[in-house]
């Protein structure tokens, strides 16, 4: 949601930068590298690169996602 | 420490495919390890709409019967009956008490097309529509399936079965105004010869997609396939022989585990399995579901003699289920739906290399036969914790 009120519409522009992996600016950036993000929107993508036909994504992010998050 | 997609060497999910192949998500860089599909003729499935769509020959069926997208494996079938559609055929349809015709609707592929209606005007027990079969049972178990839609409102009750509503042999099936395919299998060694199916009296039925198919075994149960369509002859499918995937390089040469999610299309009739092999019979580690009732077996061979084999129990073959097998000399077990079901201490050492994962028993035979939701290999043995969070 849009922020529009007091504090935190100051925030919509700091030099702390924009997101996680996609900062590039400023102080933000440095946190880029240690962000833990997943891997599944890679391997999908690869995966959809080399194939005729591709469906049933979402279930198969959810399968990928559980297999990910087991880390024991 | 690393999860276990980032442990796993191979993983396998419906997702995506081309012609002859269905593609590992990993890995994601050469070799894949893709297992290549051989699979001659036209097949069908049911998509993720919810509609019978044609497949073209060798080409994988990601499959939704179930209410979740799954790789669809079958043994090669045929539908004994002729002119599955259109049931006013009356070279090889006949009736009593019932008027059938020809009207214009929607099908169960989403297209237009002409569908059968059957009005039954009798009360009679053997009022309806049959069919004989073009090739008998001989005390093989039998599948009958149609397609069936309620034009009339409300719910009526839907015979279909292997005789008449008076002989007994079939069941009953609240329809309503939706296509909703219903089935009837066969227990034990009976053996029959004909397919019918009956509205309720007074009622109007449309119908489509009608089958037959019986089984190769004698005194099984009956099972229900895709639907194979046909004309003036008997509908056929073609084995799916799904092999060659793996490599050398993505498989434990001494350790690791196999696993999969998936559902059998059926309890018990026979053993059907799924294999990481050296391409033989030889060496390699196989799961199956058993040819007994709600059990799944996990197989170790090696060339040097060793033949262990462990089963663990489950409510039903034809749910999905979680597997993995553990292998490892001397320390296997079969873990099942969150719990270690069995253990086994025997040791083995393979005398070549597995490199292939087909969805067989290594060597060519003993094809799987169901739906498969995951494949995951992996080169090392996990946690007994890890292993409980993989089935669970």
């Amino acid at each position: 949601m849009a922020n529009s009120i007091n504090w935190g519409k100051i925030y919509e522009s700091t030099n702390w930068g924009v997101g996680v992996t996609s900062n590039t600016i400023n102080w933000g950036k440095s946190y880029a590298d240690i962000a833990e993000t997943s891997v599944v929107p890679s391997l999908l993508s690869i995966l959809e690169a080399r194939s005729t036909y591709y469906e049933n994504e979402a279930a198969t992010t959810t399968l990928l996602t559980n297999l990910e998050n087991i880390d024991l | 420490m690393a999860n276990l997609l980032e442990k796993a060497s191979i993983v396998l999910t419906p997702t995506g495919y081309g012609e002859d192949v269905i593609h590992n998500v990993k890995p994601s860089e050469s070799p894949f390890g893709d297992m290549g599909l051989i699979k001659n003729g036209t097949s069908t499935r049911i998509n993720a709409e919810g509609l019978v769509e044609t497949v073209s020959a060798h080409t994988p069926r990601i499959d939704y019967s179930k209410g979740e997208g799954a790789i669809l494996v079958e043994l090669v079938g045929t539908n004994q009956l002729r002119y599955s559609e259109d049931l006013t055929q009356t070279s090889v349809w006949g009736g009593a008490g019932e008027f059938t015709s020809s009207v214009s609707m929607v099908d169960p592929t989403g297209s237009t097309s002409s569908v059968s209606n059957i009005y039954r005007y009798s009360s009679a027990s053997n009022a309806g529509r049959f069919q004989a079969a073009a090739s008998a049972s001989t005390g093989q178990g039998v599948g009958l399936s149609a397609w069936v839609y309620n034009p009339d409102g409300g719910t009526q009750q839907v015979w279909i079965g292997y005789g008449d509503a008076g002989s007994g042999n079939g069941s009953f099936h609240s329809v309503t105004n939706s296509w909703k395919r219903i089935t009837h299998i066969t227990t034990g060694g009976v053996q029959p010869s004909e397919f019918h199916i009956a509205p309720a009296a007074s009622s109007n039925l449309r119908v489509w997609g009608c089958q037959f198919e019986k089984d190769s075994g004698l005194g099984k149960d009956g099972k229900v396939s895709s639907y194979m369509p046909s004309t003036s002859g008997t509908g056929t499918r073609s084995r799916d022989n799904y092999a060659n995937g793996g490599d050398a390089a993505l498989i434990g040469q001494t350790e690791g585990v196999f696993y999969f999610e998936g559902a059998s299309l059926y309890d018990a009739i026979a053993g059907r399995g799924m294999a990481l092999s050296d391409g033989t019979a030889a060496n390699r580690v196989v799961i199956y579901f058993d040819f007994s009732s709600q059990k799944l077996r996990g197989t170790i061979r090696d060339g040097g003699g060793a033949n262990i084999a462990i089963t663990g129990n489950v409510t039903d073959q034809t749910a999905f289920n979680k597997v993995a097998f553990k292998y490892k000399s001397g320390d296997s077990a079969l873990w099942i739906n969150g719990t270690e079901a069995v253990t086994s201490t025997s040791t083995f050492s393979f005398t070549s290399d597995l490199n292939e994962l087909a969805f067989d028993q290594g060597n060519g035979a003993v094809h799987l036969e169901g739906f498969i939701k995951q494949v995951v290999v992996f080169k090392e043995v996990l946690s007994d914790a890890e292993l409980a969070a993989l089935t669970s």
